[in-house]
């Protein structure tokens, strides 16, 4: 008798843990985000609106988001992959498709999503519309240095042409290029007009060719708008948003518009790319997280939400919101600048997003730029 | 008798290295100097960025403490912040009752089985923490039926637990050595019983190895990353696994520089307070 007391007492201390583990849990928006990806200030406020708590935890690739997905150790409600990666979830069966009936803030005619941002949708398979709504999307484009002289018109006349081939651009221009392999080839080959999703072993010669010939002085990731800023380095491909990180930064440390001496060209085909909310197919809280998808499409969200984010906001009334600023608040008037400079919403733009390629494809590709940065 | 010219020093071997000595003497400082700065620059330089009032890493703007208060107004590093100290006070504190009890039972075992015992202690220590991450991850997804909410806090200090564990045991083990065998039965003998026995005699014995294995436990625990990645879920997330998102594609709040500079001036002072407590627990015993 005196043993079996204790046995039970020993059953209840292990197992009090897991059910009190379990209670916590239970009404908590699973969300599942690119690290600083969110104004906080926009959750807390819905947090405040349905009563509920919203967990946000971060990945650092696509590759991650998949990889969480799949493990199952946590059910997310909401993730938010980007383009290629949407589809490869989608056709590994790995979401549930949204329903736009519990969305009241969709308006694909009165709040349509951006140009830039349509053409990247178009681009994607077919079907994947019934499976995301747009969070923030963005292009690659060409930071430069200002203080060398004569490389601003030289983009502006070659664009592609200045940053591959050093005949069409100021005389020791030094380049630097995205240490990603599969970023190095696409915009490789958006340089000789092909398709940058496209692989053959042809196009890898003629790849390895065209970077050799480019003469990059360093490969590197976040240390080629850094070494920009500093002035060792003048020109280079980089994230768009990621150079307006560093520009916004730099504008509240106080330096005019202008006088940054740094910039960034947008070719008008260039790599681009979405980041969406997709709903799980085990999500538990499948409502709840209509309704924060529902909490990002508002206007007044989203314009709140992209004041904390260098990225572009998908829909158009707040795009709008922002470049028709008019007043004297400084960092709105820059704001609105920087928005109708870096993400204009014009027809003509040509943003592709890239595609999800065979891990062999990858690895080729790698030991291509490899090659590059030992013969170069 | 005629005057031999006395023989020199020299002439007998000896060759003056007093100037070289010197020299040595030099250089090994310098080398010494060298050796640690190269060892502890990275953390200099994390001090250094967590006061510059400069987001960029390129420039020193101004002296500021402004990330220090920063700290807690980001939620999301808020919660991690939170997140890590719950779990390892929690981790910790556990890890140390029971590794004292455990080392206390295997201590009575004769040395044969204790020896045993002894290298199943040691496994966890030495097994690569992407194999104890990933075993530990498969074994609590075996409980996923029964409770879907499982991943979280519990995992994750369960997981803590897993591998503080021996490193308390280690560290009260051979305090439990330098005891004398007849405490016990001496506390016996005058008549208290024998939980009692542990709690009085035994554990105030043992206490400066209890310490330092706790402070042992604490250190390991507070920093982990790999273990921690993969056995945590449903949002509850610990400062390494934060950090090790956010570096994606925006660069790193300040605030965690200030939060790391402040780790490791803990666990420096963590580490003078383990050989403060070694030193006196020699003295007494």
């Amino acid at each position: 008798m005196h043993n079996f007391k204790r046995i039970l007492l020993l059953i209840i201390l292990v197992v009090t843990p897991f059910l009190l583990a379990g209670c916590g849990a239970q009404n908590k928006l699973l969300v599942l985000n690119w690290g600083e990806y969110i104004n906080e200030d926009v959750v807390a406020l819905f947090e405040e609106a349905y009563n509920v708590e919203v967990s946000i935890s971060i990945a650092d690739s696509n590759e991650l988001f998949y990889s969480k997905l799949k493990s199952g150790t946590t059910a997310y409600d909401l993730i938010v992959p980007s383009d290629y990666m949407i589809e490869k979830m989608m056709v590994k069966g790995l979401l549930q498709e949204i329903d736009f009936s519990k969305l009241s803030n969709y308006d694909p005619v009165g709040n349509p999503f951006l140009q830039g941002l349509q053409g990247i949708q178009a681009t994607m398979l077919e079907g994947t519309e019934n499976y995301h709504i747009p969070y923030f999307w963005g292009t690659f484009g060409l930071m430069y240095n200002k203080l060398k002289p004569g490389l601003e018109e030289a983009l502006e006349t070659y664009q592609w042409q200045a940053y591959f081939d050093p005949a069409y651009r100021p005389a020791d221009t030094r380049t630097g290029m995205y240490d990603v392999a599969q970023f190095a080839y696409a915009t490789a080959m958006i340089y000789n007009n092909l398709d940058p999703n496209e692989f053959s072993e042809d196009n890898l010669d003629l790849a390895y060719d065209t970077l050799i010939d480019a003469g990059f002085i360093t490969w590197a990731d976040d240390q080629l708008k850094k070494s920009i800023a500093a002035d060792n380095l003048d020109l280079a491909f980089v994230w768009t948003g990621d150079f307006l990180d560093m520009f916004y930064v730099a504008l509240s440390e106080g330096e005019a518009y202008d006088s940054v001496s740094y910039n960034i060209f947008i070719p008008d085909t260039t790599l681009a790319f979405m980041d969406a909310f997709v709903i799980p197919h085990n999500a538990r809280h499948v409502d709840l997280a209509h309704e924060f998808i529902n909490w990002f499409l508002d206007p007044e969200m989203a314009y709140m939400n992209a004041s904390a984010i260098g990225y572009a906001t998908p829909l158009q009334n707040t795009y709008d919101m922002i470049v028709d600023y008019v007043g004297d608040d400084q960092w709105l008037n820059d704001w609105a600048r920087a928005y109708m400079e870096y993400y204009a919403d014009t027809p003509d733009f040509r943003g592709i997003p890239l595609a999800n390629l065979e891990q062999d494809i990858v690895s080729s590709l790698t030991l291509m730029v490899n090659n590059v940065k030992t013969n170069s | 008798m005629t005057n031999y010219p006395h023989a020199t020093l020299q002439e007998y071997g000896y060759k003056d290295y007093r100037i070289l000595q010197k020299i040595y003497k030099v250089l090994s400082v310098v080398a010494v100097i060298l050796i640690v700065l190269m060892l502890y620059i990275s953390i200099i330089v994390l001090a250094i960025q967590s006061v510059n009032s400069s987001v960029s890493v390129t420039n020193f703007d101004s002296f500021t403490l402004k990330w220090y208060a920063e700290m807690f107004s980001v939620r999301s590093l808020a919660t991690a912040i939170k997140n890590t100290v719950i779990t390892s006070i929690v981790a910790t504190l556990l890890a140390t009752i029971l590794g004292t009890l455990i080392a206390v039972g295997i201590y009575s075992y004769a040395k044969k089985t204790r020896q045993k015992i002894m290298l199943l202690n040691n496994i966890p220590l030495l097994n690569a923490d992407i194999v104890t991450g990933v075993s530990l991850m498969l074994v609590f997804s075996l409980l996923l039926p029964i409770f879907p909410y499982i991943f979280g806090p519990t995992t994750l200090i369960m997981a803590h637990l897993f591998f503080t564990l021996p490193y308390v045991i280690l560290s009260v083990l051979p305090k439990l050595k330098e005891t004398d065998p007849n405490l016990m039965d001496a506390a016996l003998d005058l008549g208290v019983k024998p939980y009692k026995a542990l709690l009085k005699v035994i554990v105030p014995a043992i206490m400066a190895g209890i310490f330092s294995g706790m402070l042992l436990a604490f250190t390991m625990s507070v920093d982990d990353f790999v273990i921690s990645y993969f056995t945590t879920g449903n949002g509850f997330d610990n400062l390494s696994i934060w950090v090790y998102g956010s570096i994606g594609r925006r660069s790193l709040t300040p605030s965690v520089y200030a939060f790391s500079t402040l780790l490791t001036l803990m666990t420096l002072a963590i580490m003078i307070l383990y050989q403060f407590l070694m030193k006196r627990g020699k003295k007494h015993a």
